[in-house]
């Protein structure tokens, strides 16, 4: 019997304080601005800074809105501990309008290296929405987009590996030497970003790349009313009568841009059929879309769905008036 | 590539249980154990800058978290009670109520009697599972003074080494 190992059970099972989730954040929060404090005042610093950080636009807005939602997090926390400690304080709470059922993104699952047996090169950071006092308990749409979550990356992660191991069986049953084969890699990125939020809505994307002999992109967007738990429509946003109205944008969109741009071409913006592909033909309720900074609905084209696979992701941002 | 900073903050938010647990090892208090840990996530942050490579976050932050706990023991000396008969109290009653078996419980109670730098030892080894290796990296000292202290602390507990090390 081994005593140590069975003692292990009980430290596992030390109690975890309620109160643990809010000091890690207010601590991490309180660093955020100390270092931010720091970091402005020396100047040149910043702007090294700056400069990496734009880099990469989309992560850019990832980094800003998740920290924008910490510092939310450690509001709600001081406003928490005050209302144990001063019943005043706690009244003065109920009156405030911004503190409603607040909902964090948090990154559940994390892995960045390089997979030397399989050839992989992995950038992975997969979300989860905690809502309000439930946190991942949740049920509602969040519970279920936080599963779907986790089984999209799954079904990707699963898939991309089997086929590049067929892809280096292939390579090398045809003739390739192991060199050759170690000089072809693949790069799986899994990415998010919380593009909106206030207290009644939340906007969160899932991008999946993979490139290895050919490049793959795909997108995910989940919309949820924070108020009642529920997936929003755009319907919800924009009434009975919003396909007329977002069609109706988008085609004015697409023309305007390949009047622009000669490289730009979009199917079915005339109307016509080209070679048996439809292109666009009108919004419905599956069309995917993700609410931008300002809070307007930007609708979402998959790769191939209206336009030639270079274009890549089609967006239209659609303006309520 | 995420900056090391954003890479720690990250591992901070996943693992804060395990920091809890490994600080109230320490402790033996609520309280003081969300201060350290608290403590420990400032002092990281502020100093992860200086970490090159990202796997090193793991081991580091250990370090971080069991120098915080063992100042917050020198710090607080008066009132911290090492007596296995008092501090055990507590978490017998835990024990009962989760149906564990008193043999575990009474090696337990004993690891968090011992000494805090042998302490370490033993909860990073058998709690923790970590290896002697990234024990010495986390207490910085060399992996003999690891083992002298393992041993010392098997002794303690009135362990047969070889059981516990097979």
């Amino acid at each position: 019997m081994k005593e140590l190992e069975q003692s292990k059970m009980i430290y596992e099972n030390i109690e975890i304080p309620a109160e643990l989730d809010m000091v890690v954040k207010n601590a991490i929060a309180a660093a955020e601005e100390k270092r931010k404090r720091e970091k402005s005042a020396s100047g040149e610093m910043v702007n090294l800074q700056e400069e990496k950080r734009n880099k990469n636009n989309r992560k850019k807005i990832y980094t800003f809105v998740r920290y924008t939602m910490t510092t939310a997090a450690a509001i709600v926390i001081a406003f928490g501990i005050g209302l144990n400690s001063s019943e005043s304080f706690a009244m003065e709470m109920e009156s405030h309008p911004f503190l409603g059922p607040i909902a964090k993104v948090l990154t559940i699952r994390s892995y960045h290296g390089f997979d030397e047996a399989k050839g992989i090169e992995k950038d992975i950071e997969v979300p989860q929405i905690e809502l309000g006092e439930l946190g991942q308990a949740a049920g509602g749409a969040v519970g279920s987009i936080n599963v779907d979550i986790q089984r999209i990356v799954d079904n990707h992660l699963l898939q991309a590996e089997k086929d590049f191991a067929g892809y280096q069986k292939d390579f090398l049953e045809n003739g390739g030497s192991e060199e050759e084969l170690a000089q072809r890699t693949m790069d799986l990125d899994v990415e998010y970003e919380v593009t909106y939020q206030d207290e009644n809505k939340l906007s969160l994307v899932l991008y999946y790349y993979e490139a290895s002999t050919s490049a793959y992109e795909k997108a995910y967007y989940y919309n949820v009313n924070l108020k009642d738990n529920q997936e929003i429509s755009l319907q919800d946003l924009l009434g009975e009568g919003y396909a007329s109205l977002v069609n109706e944008q988008i085609i004015t969109q697409m023309k305007a841009r390949m009047e622009a741009d000669e490289s730009v071409y979009y199917w079915g913006v005339y109307g016509e059929e080209e070679e048996g592909i439809e292109g666009f033909t009108g919004v419905d309720e599956n069309t995917t879309f993700y609410l931008n900074a300002k809070g307007n609905p930007v609708i979402t084209f998959p790769e191939y769905e209206v336009a030639p696979g270079y274009m890549g992701i089609q967006e239209f941002e659609i303006t309520i008036k | 590539m995420k900056s090391i900073y954003d890479e720690t903050v990250d591992y901070i938010v996943r693992n804060q249980e395990m920091f809890y647990r490994l600080a109230y090892s320490y402790v033996q208090n609520k309280d003081a154990a969300l201060d350290v840990v608290q403590n420990a996530i400032c002092v990281a942050l502020e100093k992860c800058d200086t970490i090159k490579n990202p796997s090193a976050i793991r081991t580091w932050f250990y370090r971080v978290i069991v120098n915080e706990a063992l100042q917050y023991l020198r710090k607080h000396k008066k009132e911290i009670s090492y007596d296995p008969q008092i501090m055990g109290e507590e978490l017998l009653k835990q024990a009962y109520e989760e149906k564990f078996e008193m043999e575990g419980n009474e090696i337990y109670q004993k690891v968090m009697a011992l000494p805090p730098k042998i302490k370490t030892i033993i909860v990073l080894r058998f709690y923790e599972d970590l290896s002697l290796k990234e024990i010495a990296e986390i207490t910085q000292e060399n992996l003999n003074t690891v083992k002298t202290r393992l041993y010392r602390g098997l002794s303690e507990l009135g362990k047969n080494l070889k059981e516990e090390l097979a």
